[in-house]
């Protein structure tokens, strides 16, 4: 399963999506770059376990997601920030409804989001996948995942300004 | 169903994938076409997702990390060398016996086993990339070895001469497949950014822990993300030397 060209094959397809997914949960470059490395490396020594090919995706993700809190459970290299106390670090994000947005400030949101909610609404974004997939990658039920990324991404508009209110005066009033 | 209820079903449309088609979101579809309120949050609601989405997609991941992937799974791929150039005649002659061994030998070789030198390897600079501490912080040698001895962790371990000069900076003691794994913390001279102590380690195990454990004293050098290493074997044991960098600066510490 992990050999040369198989193996080339999956990096190819799938080390960028991954990447991307490393990146919302970690936001540098450094430990994305790693955590995707240690993943294809998890994959070259046990991918060959996986009978059926078309989870392979499935499987990344959650090794990658694993990867991800096993480091988090662990002793840190670096300071442990409670999430209030990072949340009141950042910088805030104007709400300001009609400038455009920029991949930092999405990224910046989603940091002062609920860390329940982070790795479902970045699935959500980021990769095509299934609620089913989303559900197997992140190890909840389908139903605690839906209402994760809905209230996740109801918190992510709202921190970009990007909320919108139902019979909002920008919106015609239902008759 | 409501407006109100129509929105939270529709708050998880996602307009870049078969949402359209899904009968989970029929109804509440349907609704927001008859209902122009709704209508309008939806057409709203859509046109934000798509423009977040777009920011998601646009972190690129660093131009040389598929080739930092693949080199570090470079070392356990087979060279097929009967692709390599060969004079025809001989290629002609031996042809058949050619493409029976070729055969036989690009069979996809087994993954490299949990106790291979390139999974401990991987694992304890994976460590010190994101999860160490050290158990002792010291810069005195012999208090180190003392700590080491004190914990039955290869106190007798011997540095290589260019590592006498780095300052140490404290040792730890970590497991792997159940053995023993003794980290000295040193500083190669490099500014670090607070709060980091160290950049350049030096793991020892016993040599009879790691099954394919380096011949001898040479030295096997291997890029493992964002440290360079070296491996080799000295008596009983199996040293690792990483720093954070490349070759050329690791060979000072050697």
């Amino acid at each position: 399963m992990a050999s040369g060209p198989e193996f080339e094959s999956v990096v190819a397809r799938y080390y960028e999506p991954l990447y991307q997914f490393a990146f919302s949960l970690t936001r540098t470059e450094a430990d994305a770059g790693d955590l995707t490395q240690q993943t294809f490396y998890v994959w070259a020594t046990k991918g060959h376990q996986l009978r059926d090919t078309s989870k392979i995706k499935t499987w990344l993700f959650t090794t990658l997601h694993r990867q991800f809190l096993e480091t988090r459970r662990r002793a840190v290299r670096f300071p442990h920030h409670e999430l209030e106390s990072v949340d009141r670090d950042l910088p805030s994000v104007a709400p300001e409804a009609d400038r455009a947005l920029d991949s930092a400030q999405v990224l910046e949101a989603l940091a002062r989001v609920d860390e329940v909610f982070r790795a479902p609404v970045a699935l959500f974004y980021l990769e095509d996948c299934s609620y089913q997939e989303i559900a197997d990658i992140l190890g909840v039920p389908m139903g605690t995942v839906k209402s994760r990324i809905s209230r996740g991404i109801a918190r992510l508009q709202k921190l970009l300004g990007r909320d919108i209110a139902l019979n909002s005066p920008k919106t015609n009033p239902t008759p | 169903m409501t407006i109100h209820e129509a929105r939270e079903i529709l708050m998880l449309f996602r307009p870049w994938t078969a949402d359209a088609d899904n009968p989970a979101f029929a109804e509440a579809l349907a609704l927001a076409r008859e209902d122009a309120g709704l209508r309008i949050w939806f057409e709203r609601h859509c046109a934000t997702q798509q423009e977040i989405r777009e920011q998601f997609q646009r972190v690129a991941a660093p131009a040389d990390l598929r080739r930092r992937i693949l080199s570090e799974h470079a070392p356990r791929q087979k060279v097929i060398w009967w692709l390599q150039p060969v004079p025809l005649a001989a290629a002609a002659a031996v042809l058949l016996l050619g493409v029976l061994t070729a055969v036989w030998f690009n069979r996809p070789g087994p993954p490299p086993t949990e106790t291979s030198l390139a999974a401990y390897r991987s694992r304890v600079v994976r460590t010190v990339l994101r999860t160490y501490t050290m158990d002792l912080e010291a810069n005195d040698l012999a208090q180190i070895r003392s700590f080491l001895a004190a914990h039955s962790a290869h106190a007798d371990y011997s540095m290589p001469d260019g590592l006498r000069h780095a300052p140490t900076t404290g040792c730890g003691v970590l497991t792997w497949q159940g053995k023993k794994v003794a980290m000295i913390c040193f500083r190669s001279g490099k500014p670090l950014p607070p709060p980091e102590m160290s950049d350049l380690f030096l793991f020892v195990i016993d040599r009879d822990a790691v099954a394919d454990a380096p011949g001898g004293a040479s030295r096997q050098f291997q890029q493992v993300s964002r440290l360079a290493t070296a491996s080799w074997s000295a008596g009983s044991k199996v040293y690792v030397l990483a720093v954070e960098g490349d070759e050329a600066l690791l060979r000072k510490f050697l």
